[in-house]
């Protein structure tokens, strides 16, 4: 990834007072990704090495150094624009370094601006290593599908987000079933699992979709009520599971659930406790985290089982723009085909 | 005259664990080479985050589908790798 110029934020506090600015180093891989899934949905396969994508900040109307948006682009390629909102996660690194030098108080509220100035000097380049490492193109694993052949079969409760989301998601009903059960009957932990499936395209609309068929429960974890830790055992025995299986699909989503009825004090009246913010569906820092390590592709997605006092509920998340947000999907419904399956149990892996 | 023996130059690919990332290297033959060594080298050139939400190193581990998932520990000799492995590098980490 080429970029020439350094980043940084500019913090203005509760009383409007200035908290300097603070270079940043931003994460470029969810930006880089979306522009491979752009071109991807255009119906261009050939994968874009990062060592030909360009990164340009696009000044307010205030001029430089003031970002509006960064551009992505590659030699050939459409370019895409990253909202500022891309910087958010950077400026909550600042924040909680700003908290501990009590420049600000936790819970403060601030604005933050995100700037750019040409570099003196170009990046340092990283230095040759001793392993030769090169990246290799892997081209995505896409079939190309008419979507409308699922959108028949499923509904959504949320039409209107559909058009604005790059990514549709497919999900069986009796997957919802199963994660659903599974979150539940886990009681005050956290459970997960890996949902698995094709990636498709249809080309006559510009669209990738994912089309979820079976369920791999998460082995070799260890949760708590506020965390549920994935080994390299557990992605091990998912792999395993899908060479197993030999049905040429992916890991397309992991899901995990958060119990959080039991995040409130269970001396809190019940008509706080249904409209308590904790209880809401959200991805947590380390959800996120996750997600960016393991599911960086801007077609991988997150289910989360929200177990609440309202209810259990489920909700997608996927990239958009470089971040993660909440995206809508449809439930497919209908018995069970060839194509979808109960829920199987991921093999031992081999003992070392 | 002392015959030098050379060791064949061995190549394997690592991939991360959905297979949406790919390297392909050269293993050298230093004997103090080690796996851990391999690990650190890879995780810039794959883009993966070394630390958690919290601040705290991330653990990494190599996994290799020639030897059925077999765990190769950070400390283990470069030479216990065959030539052309398919290796995994898995990360330990928390959802939230």
């Amino acid at each position: 990834m080429n970029c020439l110029f350094q980043f940084a934020t500019e913090f203005t506090g509760p009383d409007a007072q200035s908290l300097g600015q603070h270079p940043i180093e931003p994460d470029w891989l969810p930006a880089e990704e979306a522009l491979r899934f752009e071109w991807l949905r255009q119906g261009h396969d050939l994968p874009i090495r990062a060592s030909d994508i360009h990164i340009t900040p696009q000044w307010t109307e205030a001029g430089a150094p003031y970002v509006a948006s960064v551009s992505v682009t590659a030699s050939g390629t459409p370019s895409v624009s990253i909202p500022v909102s891309f910087f958010r996660a950077e400026a909550r690194k600042i924040e909680s370094a700003l908290v501990e030098q009590e420049k600000l108080k936790k819970g403060d509220s601030y604005t933050f601006k995100t700037l750019a100035y040409a570099r003196a000097r170009p990046a340092v380049p990283p230095k040759p290593d001793v392993f030769n490492i090169e990246e290799e193109e892997v081209e995505p694993p896409l079939t190309e599908r008419d979507i409308d052949e699922l959108v028949s079969q499923s509904t959504t409760d949320d039409e209107a987000s559909e058009s604005e989301s790059a990514l549709r998601v497919f999900i069986p009903q009796s997957i919802l079933d199963e994660t659903r059960a599974l979150g539940e009957a886990a009681g005050n932990m956290e459970t997960g699992g890996i949902l698995i499936g094709h990636i498709h395209r249809d080309s006559a609309r510009s669209v990738i979709f994912l089309e979820v068929t079976a369920q791999i429960p998460a082995a070799h974890t260890s949760a708590s009520a506020t965390s549920l830790s994935f080994s390299d055992d557990t992605w091990l025995a998912a792999r395993a599971a899908i060479a197993i299986r030999n049905r040429n699909e992916q890991p397309i989503l992991w899901w995990h659930s958060h119990p959080s009825k039991w995040f409130c004090n269970e001396t809190c009246p019940m008509e706080r406790r249904l409209k308590c913010a904790m209880q809401q569906p959200f991805l947590s820092a380390d959800d996120l985290l996750l997600h960016r390590t393991v599911f960086s592709k801007a077609w991988q997605a997150a289910l989360l089982v929200n177990v609440a006092d309202a209810g259990t509920t489920q909700t997608v998340w996927g990239w958009s723009e470089g971040s993660v947000r909440q995206i809508p999907f449809r439930v497919l419904n209908g018995p069970i085909t060839e194509q979808t399956t109960r829920l199987i149990q991921a093999p031992e892996p081999a003992l070392v | 005259m002392v015959m030098l023996q050379t060791q064949p130059r061995r190549t394997v690919r690592v991939s991360d664990v959905t297979g949406g990332r790919r390297v392909s290297l050269d293993l050298p033959d230093r004997e103090d080479a080690t796996v851990g060594e391999l690990i650190d080298s890879l995780l810039p050139r794959m883009q993966s985050p070394t630390v958690d939400s919290a601040g705290r190193t991330l653990t990494y581990t190599l996994r290799s589908e020639l030897d059925g998932g077999a765990r190769l520990h950070r400390s283990q000799p470069l030479s216990d790798i065959r030539d052309k492995d398919a290796l995994v590098l898995a990360p330990n980490i928390d959802a939230g």
